[in-house]
């Protein structure tokens, strides 16, 4: 019997044994190919309409072909997550626990990168000075914001800034000359209004399920108030997140949203079905971020379009100035098996003539690179949003949901869609707002 | 091989100790499988869970924290607004169970086109809840079918996602819709399983079709019924993310977020699994209390 119980147990181990060795990863062998899982969610790739990767137009499957080229055996997989970057963020976590996760993530900039610090590695040994140095915009992927932090992501492009669309033929229509943009906010809302008045058009087309454009108008207006460090500050604790400017800035946005002058189903129209909704020519203003440069330019043409950054409330303290700031990090995994590997393509990538390609396909952002070619701008709305960052004395302010802490963030999101319907008042957002950061700060 | 086969042929008395034992064996890797099962997939994970309901924990890094999650969630107005969420979804309960009765009955006096009808009820459990979620956005969109009906009679169109009341009604209609026709055929099967005889009685004795159903039928369904209704609160609280995800992804603000939906946001996207997990044993412990109410309300465990 004891034979019998030692050989059901030896058979259940060898079954427990087989099983384990079946599922553990390979380790490739000299000659074998060795592979780079890469996720992105839109930043760097483009996907068709069927899901399949678009050649012709996404610079990142572009790169991981000519990559590829250039060292044979090696195998860059993209994968396009889909989904907001809030789902996408969730969906990396959890891979990333489970261990299935990429060698190497393409998010935003800022707190979306830092806030996963335990996720990502130190990319300062890994790509060294010589590529660095290079770079603008390093610092705001350290960990902590400390410019001797570990670097969690490298910056990739000069940014992106929230800027107002206009749509040339309604503001015609309303008597409005698209050459004279609304120098403040109240000046803005002004003309809107005049849309309303005299054509069947809206004002404003926006897109708030998710709280977005509040969280790009709070971020300007705050930055106005305040000046280009307003976030800053506010994530070390030097301004308080309740501060006045920020109730002024929730109440503006509350009597937006009150002011019937936006779309009326600006409160329901999710951010992936925004552009469609603007481009179909029933509104004046758009307000988004120079992320739309091409779809606007692709819809009305280099004379049917132009932009501006989203004015500041009048008699701010800091009326020239923008908001947005380095929107695209790489950043390579805790988990990546060939952390080299992952690094050797960033490095291909941090390239100035990479950078160069990437701006000329895209036209979305200049090169971050310091030997970035600007002659590569071709896009007449890129261009004059360079021209108007020139006049931008005062800045760029860095967004509230790029520095602070992710609970926060992302409940940010939400007070910015309830004060917009007038479901929150201002002062509440602002409070909620302070107990999470305050809740958040305090475990870190 | 050892024990069967060295033990006595020939008709001889059988050693009951060997018997006993190598039937325990053989008993005992039969259960194995399962037991593995349950185990790992089951028992293992409800107590990792309530591990890190203890932990401030991204997944990668752990620091132990004792209840200051629980005492957190107990003190954050969030919670409680989110837990009146789903109360609010309740609702659902008795409309869909009043559905289904309806129609589990109208099946079971075999109406005319019950054979289609069958068919037809079970369709939306054939949809995935992302489907039939995008199926209400899109017809109550604002630029949706329903508007665009309620457009030929003069009627302004609604915004129902930017209001969570409406917002909350539309869920729970698609809940309604997606959820009735299987919980009919259960029930049809509880009808199923009563004797006709007693219903042939009750009509020799001039009992009406709402007499029948109100003293015969009912009573006669009530452990099915029961079991559906405990089911349906359960999955009140616990599977309603899908729809939540799809239709309005939990607003807005929080106005129709659930607590399955609030663990995944507070696990994931606000990078603190400690916080989700205890919400989650929570939530574990608030069902299970309930389940036992409810199979008292419904004497599950009485003999008819």
């Amino acid at each position: 019997m004891k034979k019998r119980q030692a050989g059901a147990l030896a058979l259940l181990t060898a079954g427990v044994m087989v099983g384990m060795t079946a599922c553990a990863p390979a380790t490739p062998a000299d000659g074998e190919t060795r592979e780079l899982l890469v996720w992105d969610n839109g930043l760097l790739g483009r996907l068709l309409e069927n899901g399949d990767p678009d050649l012709e137009n996404s610079f990142l499957d572009q790169m991981a072909v000519a990559y590829e080229e250039e060292n044979p055996g090696v195998d860059v997989v993209v994968v396009q997550q889909g989904g907001d970057f809030v789902t996408a963020t969730a969906q990396f976590q959890a891979a990333a626990i489970a261990g299935t996760g990429p060698d190497i993530r393409i998010q935003f900039a800022g707190s979306p990168t830092t806030n996963f610090a335990d996720f990502f590695v130190d990319l300062e040994p890994l790509l060294g000075a010589e590529v660095l140095d290079n770079l603008a915009g390093v610092n705001v992927n350290r960990e902590g914001f400390d410019p001797s932090g570990r670097l969690l992501g490298m910056p990739f492009g000069a940014g992106n800034l929230f800027t107002v669309f206009q749509n040339h033929e309604v503001l015609a229509e309303a008597g409005l000359d698209p050459a004279n943009p609304p120098a403040t906010w109240e000046e803005m809302i002004a003309n809107g209004q005049q849309v309303v008045d005299n054509t069947d058009k809206n004002g404003f087309w926006l897109a708030n399920l998710e709280g977005f454009v509040g969280a790009w108008m709070v971020s300007a207006l705050v930055g106005g108030e305040l000046g280009e460090s307003a976030f800053t500050s506010m994530v070390a604790g030097d301004i308080p997140v309740d501060d006045p400017a920020m109730v002024k800035a929730y109440e503006t946005f509350a009597a937006w949203g009150a002011s019937g002058l936006t779309n009326p189903d600006a409160g329901q129209v999710s951010n992936g079905d925004s552009t469609a909704g603007f481009v179909n020519g029933s509104s004046a203003y758009y307000l988004v971020g120079t992320w739309e440069n091409q779809n606007m330019l692709d819809a009305f043409g280099e004379d049917g379009v132009s932009s501006f950054f989203i004015p500041v409330l009048e008699g701010a303290a800091f009326p020239n100035i923008g908001a947005g700031g380095p929107e695209i990090a790489l950043s390579i995994t805790e988990g990546a098996e060939d952390k080299e590997l992952a690094a050797d393509f960033l490095k291909f990538l941090a390239q100035a003539e990479i950078q160069d390609l990437w701006v000329e396909l895209d036209q979305r952002q200049a090169s971050n690179h310091v030997d970035g070619d600007s002659s590569k701008i071709e896009s007449p709305l890129l261009r004059a949003q360079f021209e108007e960052l020139t006049g931008a004395t005062d800045g760029v302010t860095f967004a509230f949901d790029s520095l602070m802490p992710q609970a926060t963030i992302d409940l940010f999101y939400r007070v910015n869609a309830s004060v917009f319907l007038g479901n929150l008042t201002p002062e509440d957002a602002v409070a909620q707002l302070k107990a999470s950061y305050e809740t958040e700060i305090a475990n870190q | 091989m050892g024990a069967a086969s060295a033990a006595p042929t020939g008709g001889g008395p059988r050693r009951p100790g060997s018997f006993r034992r190598r039937d325990r064996i053989i008993g005992l890797l039969a259960v194995l499988p399962a037991f593995l099962v349950v185990v790992g997939f089951m028992a293992f994970p409800v107590a990792f869970a309530l591990y890190i309901s203890f932990t401030r924990t991204n997944g990668l890094t752990y620091e132990w924290r004792w209840f200051e999650n629980y005492i957190a969630l107990f003190n954050d107005p969030i919670v409680l607004q989110v837990f009146l969420n789903n109360i609010t979804f309740l609702i659902s309960v008795p409309l869909v169970i009043f559905i289904a009765v309806l129609v589990s009955v109208l099946l079971f006096e075999r109406v005319r086109g019950w054979k289609f009808f069958r068919v037809i009820f079970f369709l939306p459990n054939v949809l995935s809840v992302a489907v039939i979620g995008l199926m209400f956005r899109n017809a109550f969109g604002f630029n949706g079918a329903v508007n665009q009906a309620l457009g030929l009679f003069g009627v302004e169109p609604i915004q129902f996602f930017t209001n969570g009341t409406t917002a909350i009604a539309i869920i729970i209609l698609a809940i309604v819709w997606s959820g009735f026709g299987i919980q009919s055929l259960l029930l049809l099967s509880g009808l199923t399983s009563i004797n006709p005889a007693v219903f042939e009685a009750a009509a020799i004795d001039g009992a009406g079709w709402w007499k029948r159903l109100w003293y015969i039928t009912l009573p006669n369904i009530r452990r099915v019924l029961g079991f559906v209704f405990i089911i349906n609160v359960i999955y009140t609280f616990s599977a309603l993310f899908g729809f939540v995800f799809v239709m309005t992804a939990g607003g807005p603000g929080f106005d129709t977020t659930t607590i399955d939906y609030l663990v995944y946001l507070r696990a994931f996207s606000a990078t603190n699994l400690g916080s989700g997990a205890a919400l989650a044993v929570l939530i574990f412990i608030f069902i299970g209390v309930l389940t036992v109410i409810q199979n008292r309300v419904f004497a599950l465990g009485k003999e008819d």
